[in-house]
């Protein structure tokens, strides 16, 4: 299945001679309909989460999540096509402007005294979420879920974000329980 | 006044059954598909925050509303921040996915927190809706509580008409404390998010759109082409699966365990407040994805929990190809603190954008302990709850 960036809304201006599948000029029955409904069926996503230990080494300040498995990334990666997921500051580039919604959870291993989780766009504020005191005993976690505007062609991008009360270490030791961050475009 | 974005009209398409050898017209098209795509890619959703003025919660237990002085994103005007500024109105009809986030501020004592979605349909005084239950006292004590809710606006308009469906965000406490302030600094304050997840209405008969290729001479557009790829098209995307399941009474002891396991308890919701493709049973409390796709999924424990009660998890046991292997086992939200007096109700929830695959299952789990090994009633009615929304193929 092709990628369809975001469409204009198609105007079907009445008065056209009969139209043929396709055009050059993109005036054709194909991009108005097969291009407009396959991006609102498909939309924009990612998908990316943690299966490496990452040490959160002071308290009480936001760290950025680093996520080592993409389990998907359509429009990217960073490297070939100047957006979509850049490992390299475990940052996700918009290819597209628009609203997009981003969720993220956090963990932590036994023994955090609080924990939260938030949504960084673009190297600015942390939009925090959740946050809760977690079991001594057991493993802590934290989620966000935050609805974000970006500017699209690889200009603005999101990081996941976490902060906990003490230095801590991430628990990954469980599919259940690993780090994630996961993105779908809402809205141009 | 009719709804625009970017100056085009924004409606809900009835799209066309295309009879054979029917003339395709321009109107057609762009009542169906042109207006799908309007609404679609510029759907319905509000983002508002509280960044000025902090709201003053008082130790009744009662909801207090919070009140939304600053909008991030209100594309079709359902909020005023001068008038009723806690209130998000409906301007569009279908099911919307409601976040409620309410951070408290410093606090101490003994008692819980939560946060609500609150719904009014019809004009009147809303519905609160509680999400996550938190121990108040603790280090630094600054809690934030989300509670996540499918709510219906069937009578839409604007703050200016008095029997038109709002939502709002709100938050209470049980404490020591006469009152805590909600936390508002420049990385924690209280929000209200909305997004349109469609009309609710059944998927029966339709598929995930393929989006075929247009035909080129000589091949030529039947009938049946276009039902499939604009009728159906559009009827999938105006509304895809949605659900929300929920306890209605099937009362439930959860067993106290030392540790979080990889396969949680399975929570019995036994009754759904929507469920248009049909996929919750009741009976199995299991949801199976009806479709292949990209779905927000959202699950709640409340619990009625003992005296010593230490902790609770809420999980979304999960049996799909995308995740572990396709091992049965449970995405957990954490583990959380309990508040550890006696017959307090706590909540914790979890949240996830799953890809999965036709078939695939979710269900609720839960986890708690207490120091003794008590077990914990789960709560009934919407404190326990499970929401899977199709977000895209």
């Amino acid at each position: 299945m092709p990628l369809w960036p975001p469409p204009p809304v198609p105007a079907f201006i009445a008065g056209y001679a009969p139209l043929p599948a396709t055009l050059g000029d993109g005036s054709s029955l194909t991009s108005w309909v097969q291009a407009s409904l396959g991006f609102c069926t498909q939309r924009i996503a990612f998908r990316g989460r943690q299966t490496v230990t990452q040490n959160i080494t002071s308290a009480n300040a936001f760290f950025t999540l680093a996520l080592d498995t993409v389990d998907e990334d359509p429009f990217g990666p960073y490297g070939t096509t100047g957006y979509g997921w850049r490992s390299s500051s475990n940052a996700w580039y918009a290819p597209f402007t628009g609203w997009y919604e981003v969720t993220v959870t956090g963990t932590a291993q036994a023994g955090n005294q609080w924990l939260g989780a938030g949504v960084q766009v673009t190297g600015g504020t942390t939009f925090q979420d959740e946050e809760v005191a977690v079991t001594a005993a057991n493993f802590g976690g934290a989620s966000a879920s935050q609805v974000v505007p970006m500017i699209g062609g690889g200009q603005d991008y999101v990081q996941a974000r976490i902060i906990g009360s003490v230095t801590f270490s991430t628990d990954v030791s469980t599919a259940g329980r690993v780090p994630s961050m996961e993105i779908v475009f809402l809205s141009e | 006044m009719p709804l625009t974005s970017g100056g085009l009209l924004v409606y809900l398409p009835s799209p066309q059954t295309y009879a054979l050898n029917q003339q395709v017209k321009a109107p057609l098209l762009r009542a169906d598909v042109g207006g799908t795509v309007q609404v679609l890619t510029n759907p319905p959703f509000f983002s508002g925050a509280q960044t000025v003025n902090p709201t003053s919660i008082p130790n009744s237990g009662a909801a207090t509303q919070i009140a939304l002085d600053t909008e991030n994103a209100d594309p079709y005007n359902g909020h005023l921040v001068s008038v009723n500024p806690s209130r998000y109105y409906g301007m569009f009809p279908g099911w919307y996915l409601a976040i409620a986030s309410v951070p408290s501020a410093n606090q101490s004592g003994g008692g819980v927190f939560t946060s609500y979605v609150g719904l009014s349909q019809g004009g009147g005084a809303p519905v609160y809706i509680s999400g996550m239950y938190v121990p108040t006292a603790g280090t630094p004590g600054n809690n934030q509580c989300i509670s996540a809710k499918l709510i219906q606006f069937t009578s839409t308009g604007n703050y200016g008409g008095s029997a038109n469906d709002y939502a709002v965000a709100a938050a209470s406490q049980t404490s020591t404390n006469a009152t805590i302030s909600t936390r508002i600094t420049i990385n924690q304050y209280p929000t209200l998010q909305l997004r349109w997840c469609g009309t609710g209405a059944s998927t029966a008969g339709l598929i995930v759109p393929t989006n075929d290729t247009w035909p080129s001479p000589p091949s030529y557009v039947t009938s049946a082409f276009l039902n499939k790829n604009s009728r159906d098209a559009c009827d999938f995307l105006l509304g895809p699966p949605v659900m929300e399941a929920y306890d209605s009474g099937t009362a439930q002891t959860l067993g106290s365990q030392a540790a979080v396991p990889v396969t949680g308890t399975t929570i019995k919701c036994d009754a759904v407040t929507v469920d248009n493709s049909g996929a919750f049973s009741t009976g199995a409390f299991t949801w199976t994805a009806p479709y292949g796709g990209l779905y927000y999924c959202y699950g709640q424990l409340g619990l009625t929990m003992s005296a010593n009660a230490l902790g609770l998890a809420a999980g979304l046991t999960i049996t799909s190809g995308n995740y572990n292997g396709g091992t049965k086992f449970t995405m957990w939200g954490g583990s959380q603190q309990a508040f550890s007096a006696g017959g307090f109700l706590n909540a914790a929830i979890v949240q996830k954008r799953l890809r999965l695959a036709a078939g695939d299952t979710v269900s609720l789990a839960g986890w708690q302990a207490t120091s003794g090994g008590a077990g914990a009633a789960v709560q009934q009615t919407y404190a326990t709850r499970l929401i899977c929304c199709w977000l895209a193929a």
